[in-house]
């Protein structure tokens, strides 16, 4: 039989550094994919620039590769266009919660259904270790190195505020664990947003494997309904409180998709369409 | 030819464009030729408006600084205005202060409108008194006030009705007619249309079968998206109104990837925004289309005021270098014609299309004649579809074609799986910085140049072969200048189609010509410098304007006047 790996894994090896986080995510990804029985030509995933973008030459499937922070403006066109992809944008901290920190919040206020993937290392990795926006307060990199002064988004929060309709955090170091939120992402109907947890061996000596093993714990291994607002917003302002990580799905809601309010696709795909010279004059 | 000019204007919200639109129109469906012009600033209440109706009895293409009729509901248009009056000319006000010697009929426009039983009506009643100077019926605007009016209801067009008719007894106790016997439309085609270039590129985009049109609300780009987002239903097309002009173009090219049409439009603002981007398209191979409709810059510059200063931007614009199309059509008609034209290029070439307008077509509203909806057939090309793609052992998204074009699969078809790269890469996809590959992707995309150069329309001659003098201009100085050299010994050479530059032609002509100007409306005279880079040939007679304002008819023959006397 064949494997996830066999099934979307191209011929080009990763570049990441070994003990990267990037690993353990591709990893559940792909599970994830080939457990809900996609094919790589169902599938659309538009990727940032950076460590995580770079994936876009390791993983079989249809590909955009995009510009720094621009992961989701392609993939929310392509949805449009053909509302048959499983379409996915995979970006790291920089781009979501930075350069391209629009792009979020109102994805996630038109509930397109897109599931965007955020690999969270706290760092811009692939210039060689940058503070970003959720680089902690007082960290030293080349470009704070007084410490850092500003502090960090939650993106968590964030993004309960701008309406996001499927929110979760996932770990790099438990794939089978991220593989099922990514797999509920995906089977979401509306715009899904999973934060992940990505430890940078190269750059971040913070927040490493160990550390974050010291302060995430499961949701689902505790009484917690993802359906109430109130306590999605509890939980994820949880470490800046008693210093503990909830991974799991946060919150979840049933909304009509940014598609679903089109008449114009009700029929068909609108690049199924044929086109026509019309009677417009 | 006779022509009269008339121009009303108010305060914002007086409903001056409205009142303007609903003569225009008239006039327009009565065989006359008409020109529209508005002027306003960027605000929503108060400042001045202005809209002005020239209207001939032939075909016309541009405004005139002189008006014979204005239309002044405040005592600042009379102010403003009185320089552009001449001898026959006539105010209609109620109650202003005209200088004496100054032809005028004071109506109770207020007064009278107040009896139809709405204060907003006394435009109409003004309207109705140029009926009566034109010779018109009172009656004639009745099908343009059900037209706009018909919406709210029955009462509002008899209300309407009432107002004109006021207006039109009491001009024709006050004043004398300002049109003779002779004075009669003399146009007889059928298939009309009065419409701006934006009306006419949102027409053109759906006759071409554009699918997604993704912008972010900028003037004076932004009533295309008015029009389309109103037709997308009926049509079957999305029009998605992004957060910023960055997810626009992105969005777009999205879309493009997935096999359909698709576009964005911005003003040169939002397009600065796009340019990182649209180098995106070109290295991914992505056909697209952008509008650029230019207003005065640079930044917010006059935000409601025309210019042509982004001619060299859209040749250059983005970081490296690919090959594009920059397409600038005069008026609305072209606009009809070459948006369609555009989708075919992108597609054909798998580049990115500029369709560069400014405010002065954007907005203007055009007479247009015998529009063909067949003229641009769509013809789709480039595509594999999905038993070729499925029986393909080895797909290559990039590969190196003798043409420089490779033909797309597109996401969902078994078998064509690739990834769509803004990092240089293979013929398959995968990013590469290896240097030989590097050299044979650009060679490939810069291949489709030569292509490219020969689908572009060349530049056309209006007026006579040898004349004394050639004017040459681009985009919308054309209805000004083609007004300008009637029956005189000019001609003038018009390009719409400017990168890749049409040499030949522009070499062929402006090296035969006795005298060259060049009419823009720019500071610098962008396209003599591309006309120089490209030809060697040197333009010393230059006729900029950069006011915000277009060129007015009587401005390009004074200047044409002293060229040949000089």
């Amino acid at each position: 039989m064949i494997t996830a790996n066999q099934k979307f894994n191209t011929e080009v090896s990763p570049t990441w550094c070994p003990g990267c986080g990037n690993y353990g995510i591709w990893q559940a990804l792909k599970t994830a994919l080939f457990e809900l029985n996609l094919d790589p030509h169902q599938v659309y995933i538009s990727y940032d620039i950076g460590c995580f973008g770079n994936g876009t030459n390791f993983t079989k499937t249809y590909a955009f590769h995009s510009l720094h922070g621009r992961a989701l403006p392609p993939a929310v066109g392509a949805k449009i266009a053909n509302k048959d992809l499983v379409v996915l944008a995979l970006i790291g901290d920089g781009g979501a919660y930075g350069e391209g920190v629009q792009h979020l919040i109102h994805s996630a206020r038109y509930n397109i259904d897109i599931t965007y993937l955020v690999a969270n290392n706290q760092r811009f990795s692939l210039t060689t270790g940058q503070a970003s926006p959720t680089t902690d307060k007082n960290i030293k990199t080349p470009t704070t190195p007084f410490g850092e002064t500003k502090q960090p988004v939650n993106p968590l929060m964030m993004s309960l505020a701008s309406g996001t309709s499927f929110l979760a955090r996932g770990f790099a170091g438990d794939q089978k664990h991220l593989s099922n939120i990514i797999k509920q992402a995906i089977g979401h109907k509306g715009f899904s947003h999973v934060d992940i947890l990505q430890p940078c061996v190269s750059f971040n000596k913070e927040n490493t494997f160990e550390w974050y093993r010291s302060v995430v714990y499961k949701l689902e291994e505790h009484e917690y309904d993802p359906g109430e607002y109130n306590r999605a917003v509890e939980k994820s302002q949880e470490f800046e409180v008693d210093k503990k990580m909830p991974i799991g799905v946060i919150y979840k809601e049933k909304r009509e998709t940014y598609t679903d309010q089109m008449p114009q696709l009700k029929k068909e795909a609108l690049c199924k369409q044929k086109i026509n010279n019309t009677n417009i004059f | 030819m006779r022509e009269i000019a008339i121009k009303i204007g108010g305060e914002a919200g007086f409903g001056i464009k409205v009142s303007g639109l609903i003569l225009a129109r008239t006039l327009f469906k009565m065989g006359f030729g008409v020109f529209g012009y508005s002027e306003y600033p960027s605000l929503i209440r108060g400042g001045h408006n202005t809209y002005q109706i020239n209207v001939s009895q032939g075909k016309i293409t541009s405004a005139t600084r002189k008006i014979d009729i204005l239309i002044a509901l405040n005592q600042e248009t009379v102010e403003l205005h009185k320089d552009e009056l001449t001898k026959g000319s006539v105010i209609i006000h109620d109650s202003l202060k005209i200088d004496n010697g100054i032809k005028n009929i004071n109506i109770p426009l207020m007064e009278l409108a107040k009896k139809t039983g709405s204060a907003l009506a006394r435009n109409m009643v003004a309207l109705g008194a140029v009926l009566y100077l034109l010779d018109a019926k009172a009656t004639q605007l009745n099908d343009g006030l059900a037209l706009k009016f018909g919406p709210k209801g029955k009462k509002v067009v008899e209300m309407n009705k009432k107002a004109v008719k006021l207006g039109y007894e009491v001009a024709k106790k006050k004043g004398d007619r300002l049109a003779d016997s002779e004075w009669q439309p003399a146009i007889e085609e059928s298939s009309n249309h009065l419409m701006t270039a934006n009306e006419a590129t949102a027409y053109g985009m759906i006759n071409a079968g554009c699918k997604l049109y993704a912008a972010y609300p900028m003037t004076p780009a932004t009533s295309i998206m008015h029009v389309l987002a109103s037709k997308q239903r009926e049509h079957n097309f999305v029009v998605h109104q992004t957060e910023d002009e960055i997810a626009a173009i992105g969005a777009a090219i999205g879309a493009a990837t997935t096999g359909v049409r698709a576009a964005t439009g911005t003003s040169g603002g939002g397009f600065c925004l796009m340019t990182e981007s649209l180098g995106m398209a070109a290295i991914t191979e992505t056909p697209l289309v952008v509008i650029n409709s230019q207003r005065t810059a640079p930044a917010t510059g006059l935000p409601t005021w025309t210019e042509q200063g982004d001619l060299k931007f859209m040749v250059n614009a983005s970081h490296g270098e690919f090959p594009r199309f920059v397409i600038a059509p005069g008026d609305a008609e072209e606009a009809f014609y070459m948006i369609q034209d555009g989708f075919n290029l992108a597609e054909k070439f798998q580049v990115p299309v500029i369709f560069l307008m400014d405010k002065m077509i954007s907005e203007s509203d055009f007479s247009m004649y015998g529009v063909d909806n067949k003229k641009v057939a769509i013809k789709r090309e480039g595509f594999l579809d999905d038993n070729e793609v499925e029986r393909l052992a080895d797909y290559k998204r990039y590969a190196l074609s003798k043409t420089g074009i490779s033909k797309r699969a597109v996401p969902g078809q078994k078998g064509g799986v690739h990834i769509i790269n803004s990092d240089d890469h293979d013929e398959y996809g995968f990013s590469i910085e290896e240097s030989r590959m590097r050299t044979k992707m650009m060679d490939k995309r810069f291949k489709k140049l030569k292509l490219m150069e020969a689908d572009i329309k060349e530049p056309v001659l209006y007026g006579p072969r040898n004349a004394k003098l050639t004017l040459v201009g681009w985009g919308s100085v054309k209805g000004s200048v083609l007004d300008a050299i009637q029956d005189k010994d000019v001609n003038f050479l018009h390009l719409t189609y400017i990168w890749p530059f049409p040499e030949k032609r522009v070499k062929a002509i402006l090296g035969k010509a006795k005298r060259i100007m060049l009419v823009e409306n720019n500071k610098t005279g962008q396209l003599g410098e591309i006309i120089r880079q490209e030809t060697s040939i040197e333009i010393k007679n230059k006729f900029l304007k950069y006011d915000g304002r277009p060129f007015f008819r009587e401005e390009v023959v004074r200047e044409i006047n002293r060229i040949i006397k000089k």
